[in-house]
């Protein structure tokens, strides 16, 4: 996927696509001929009425995929789930839960799968059923490892938005109990010169010029923040530092953040993803092409090609890549075996036994390099070695040595670049970290976190060791010791209003984080990164949860004030 | 001279109010089974009470504690230093800085009402009040008018749920000797006069008010004695004049609604201002990550129609897109052009994307034929 201006690896691998770079992974006729088939599987299976043969594709599909290596075949999977809510929007409940069943069978355990079934449940008029699958499709969320990533990384600036808003509500209360005596100590101030309205005016000017500024409105939280310390108590004076501190957090939690996303978005590691994952997916082979265009000299990117080639049956590609990686790597005792195997399956025994040799002197405690070897010897009948070989393969690991004997499995690969995609993704995070750093501007970035986070509190204690020889104003307690009809229903749902006129700065921005928690819940996926789901979930389970978790929390509001009435 | 009656004839709210509508000075005392209470009325405002067997400092403490103006250890630290000093306590507390004097009067207030709401509940005992022409009261002090009294009281037993019903009061009828009217005839009340209650001969100005035969009455020295230091001052408006308090609190609520909006215009704004500072907002990986759920969608879309949608909201009907993927983080709509093999997803933030089906093996066709670089022939396995 193209994406946006900077210096993003999205950038670089688009700017290598432009360039007419050799993207696509090479393939080989039979793969190619193999890739043909599965596509026309597919659009056999999406334009199948009769279940039995829409099954026998699947089937096939599934066959094509495992001979690949790979299990899932999650773009099938989208297109099975809307056919299943198509077909029940149409009454064809039947051929809905057959095409439900398919997505499973294509990509299973996934959480759309859970929302398409949730959406046909309600179609068919089963409520009860449909929270249950939505709920299970929660559930599952966490078990799919990218939706869990964006869902985690989503949290935080959700988080942070929340805290952040928070404590600008929190500044917004202290004005409104404590703005009154600040407009009054700055009219006062200018009063003695000026008419009672002009200085009025001119305080409400002096408290609202930051609007005038590119970003006015974080300004004038920020502002205010600075003017109200001196009115605030000791509690809430600690909650301004916290929320100062916050300020300065941000960013540096802000770039982390995008480092790892960066990479976590970019089609490398969505491929990379796709083969721990054993999804096959369209775009699989282009996006491994440009892994191995944006990281030409790693080693680790070269052993994953070589072991991608050889599940496609691609060996002399294999070798090329794995010998390569011998010569970065001699000690590779995975690359060795499936450098020995390659020769197996050429029928060069004595090549394979010597890596196979090199493979178990490298790593004496794997039973594949000894189980290989022991096949290798077989093939040209050194039984005695062979036996040998074996039983140290079996010494090693029993369980499994049976398990390959069992599957007649004549050599076994390791496929150890699959087992490097850290690795790999920290060298696209450092190849990423260089490109930012060549087209980094200034140094202002650098400065910003602790001048967000000490500025204000410089300033404020400067001010208020300049104003507090003149003294405070003393806010009045107009709502927490209100006794009119209003003063209940006002303290109920203007939360931390009443704390603020106590200053209680602890409980008033708890006050505050609760319900702003709650409101916002059905707003999380704008507050976050998207989750491609492949199905929505619908908003219904954010807006109930908001509600009722607002309805709660108000009623218990409610409970506390006539409680604690005074 | 007094009035004097007990409450089997006439309840307290009937008698509070006809003192506040007549704009009364003087001290009302109630005497019940189990407690004197002594209220004092200025222009028939209640400016204190007192109860003869509950010290102010028990009634300030549990206001002060249970409003979280102060804690009981303090509080106990307070007294403790009032006994030592002999100072007198509402002063030693605000000298000391316990709390400032405007949040002590205001506890000071609400311990009043709470003893004359105990007071509303009596049904047995007698009552007097003594006319006079002023009373001792707190510096400071914001009277407490009387139908503000009953509304609370009958709010505060009101149960939560049950409609509101109007003040638990009958109002007093007064004969009005200038209209002649009998005793059934409604009285309006004189601002500013001093005309006495009307069941009684106008008490002469000078003489002190005398103890009825066989009642107790609080003299006025016990009740000053009662809540110490107890001085006549005049009242005094609030620290903070109305109009102000309104604009530091429109100032305040402009300033939540205006952080409540970005909610529902776009919350990523709230990152905004961090770009201005060389911080840049995650409002572009935002959309990177929206950007792949379109794709996804829209390639999914080809699969079965073979095609791209015209729209986003063909994604939505298809339950593959959610109504807000149709914005970025910060509320802004993206475009969305659909070619024959491709399509552009543009945001007016920055960036955007040409996207198509050439790279997928399941959407294109010659994705699948055979390119110079690929290899001319694969390894045949003889096994």
């Amino acid at each position: 996927m193209l994406a946006f201006a900077g210096p993003t690896l999205a950038a670089s691998a688009a700017a290598a696509q432009s360039a007419g770079a050799r993207t696509r992974l090479d393939l080989t006729p039979p793969v190619l001929q193999m890739l043909h088939q599965m596509q026309d599987q597919a659009v056999q299976l999406l334009v199948q009425t009769d279940p039995d043969r829409a099954a026998a594709r699947v089937s096939d599909l599934l066959e094509s995929v495992h001979q690949v290596g790979l299990a899932r075949l999650p773009d099938l999977a989208r297109a099975a789930r809307v056919r299943a809510v198509d077909r029940a929007r149409n009454e064809d409940f039947d051929l809905a839960n057959q095409a439900l069943a398919a997505a499973e069978l294509l990509d299973p355990e996934r959480p759309a799968n859970s929302f398409a079934a949730a959406s046909v449940s309600r179609l068919e008029g089963r409520y009860l059923a449909s929270w249950g699958w939505t709920l299970r499709g929660f559930v599952r969320t966490f078990r799919w490892p990218f939706g869990r990533y964006l869902l985690l990384e989503g949290a935080l600036l959700w988080f942070l938005w929340v805290l952040l808003v928070a404590a600008g509500l929190f500044v917004a209360v202290q004005m409104a109990t404590k703005g009154g005596a600040l407009v009054k100590d700055l009219a006062a101030r200018l009063g003695g010169r000026l008419p009672a309205a002009v200085a009025f005016a001119l305080s409400l000017v002096l408290l609202l010029w930051p609007l005038a500024l590119p970003s006015g409105f974080a300004w004038l939280i920020l502002y205010w923040s600075i003017l109200l310390w001196g009115y605030g108590s000791a509690s809430e004076r600690v909650v301004l530092i916290c929320a100062w501190l916050l300020l300065g957090a941000v960013p540096v939690l802000l770039a982390q953040q995008r480092q790892r996303l960066d990479v976590a978005l970019s089609q490398p590691a969505m491929a990379l993803g796709s083969l721990e994952g054993g999804e096959l997916y369209g775009d699989l082979f282009n996006d491994l092409g440009l892994l191995r265009e944006l990281l030409p000299e790693s080693v680790a990117v070269r052993q994953l090609v070589a072991d991608v080639h050889r599940r496609l049956g691609q060996w002399d590609l294999a070798r090329a890549n794995y010998q390569a990686v011998v010569k970065e790597e001699p000690g590779n005792s995975a690359v060795l075996i499936d450098l020995g195997a390659y020769y197996f399956f050429r029928r060069d025994y004595a090549q394979a036994i010597e890596q196979f040799k090199a493979a178990a002197e490298v790593d004496p405690g794997s039973a594949v390099a000894q189980y290989d070897l022991s096949q290798a010897y077989r093939e040209s009948y050194r039984f005695e070695e062979a036996d040998l070989a074996d039983q140290r393969a079996r010494g090693i690991d029993q369980q499994r040595v049976e398990s390959w004997v069992q599957g007649s499995e004549r050599v076994v690969a390791v496929g150890g670049g699959i087992l490097r995609a850290g690795e790999i993704r920290r060298e696209l995070a450092a190849r990423l970290r260089a490109t930012s750093s060549a087209t980094r501007e200034g140094t202002l970035d650098r400065f910003a976190p602790i001048a967000l986070a000490l500025g204000p509190l410089i300033l404020a204690v400067v001010l208020h060791s300049l104003r507090r020889r003149r003294g405070y104003t003393e806010a009045p307690l107009d709502l927490k010791l209100g006794s009119r009809a209003g003063h209940r229903w006002l303290r109920v749902f203007l939360p931390g209003f009443p704390s603020a006129e106590v200053g209680d700065g602890g409980r008033g921005f708890f006050a505050l984080l609760a319900p702003l928690v709650l409101a916002s819940i059905p707003f999380a996926s704008r507050l976050g990164y998207r989750i491609p789901w492949g199905y929505e979930p619908g908003p219904g389970a954010g807006w109930i949860v908001a509600l009722v978790g607002l309805a709660a929390y108000f009623a218990a509001r409610y409970r506390w004030d006539l409680a604690h009435e005074v | 001279m007094s009035v004097e009656g007990n409450l089997d004839l006439f309840q307290l709210p009937e008698i509070l109010q006809l003192i506040a509508q007549q704009q009364k000075t003087g001290i009302l005392t109630v005497q019940g089974q189990e407690d004197i209470v002594a209220i004092s009325f200025l222009s028939g405002k209640i400016v204190a009470a007192d109860a003869l067997n509950q010290s102010a400092e028990e009634g300030l403490k549990e206001v002060l504690v249970s409003t979280g103006l102060l804690t009981a250890t303090d509080f106990a630290r307070a007294a403790a230093e009032q006994l030592a000093s002999g100072q007198r306590l509402l002063d030693l507390l605000v000298e000391r800085r316990y709390l400032s004097r405007p949040r002590l009067l205001e506890a000071l207030r609400v311990q009043t009402r709470q003893l004359l709401e105990k007071l509303l509940d009596w049904r047995e005992g007698d009552f007097k009040f003594y006319t006079g022409d002023e009373v001792s009261y707190e510096e400071g002090f914001v009277p407490i008018r009387v139908d503000e009294l009953l509304l609370h009281a009958g709010e505060t037993k009101r149960k939560p749920g049950e409609e509101r019903s109007p003040a638990p009061v009958r109002r007093l009828v007064v004969p009005s000797p200038a209209a002649g009217a009998g005793p059934q005839a409604p009285r309006s009340p004189q601002p500013g006069s001093a005309a006495p209650l009307a069941f009684e001969p106008p008490p002469p100005a000078a003489r002190p008010p005398e103890p009825p035969r066989g009642a107790v009455v609080v003299p006025f020295p016990k009740l000053e004695s009662s809540i110490p230091g107890i001085r006549q001052m005049t009242l005094e408006p609030s620290a903070v004049p109305n109009p102000l308090r309104h604009a530091g609190r429109t100032l305040g609520a402009l300033l939540a609604l205006g952080l409540l909006a970005t909610l529902l215009i776009g919350p990523g704004r709230i990152f905004e201002p961090f770009t201005r500072m060389g911080v840049r907002a995650p409002g572009d990986l935002e959309r990177r990550a929206l950007f792949l759920k379109i794709d996804r969608a829209a390639k999914t879309f080809f699969l079965l129609e073979g095609r791209f949608p015209e729209r986003l909201s063909a994604l939505r009907d298809l339950g593959l897109l959610s109504r807000p993927d149709a914005f970025d983080g910060e509320g802004r709509p993206l475009s969305f052009t659909a070619g024959e093999k491709t399509y552009e997803l543009r945001s007016q933030a920055e960036g955007g994307t040409v996207e198509g089906i050439s790279r997928n093996f399941l959407l294109d066709p010659e994705f699948l034929t055979l390119r110079s670089n690929d290899s001319p022939a694969p390894l045949v396995l003889l096994d």
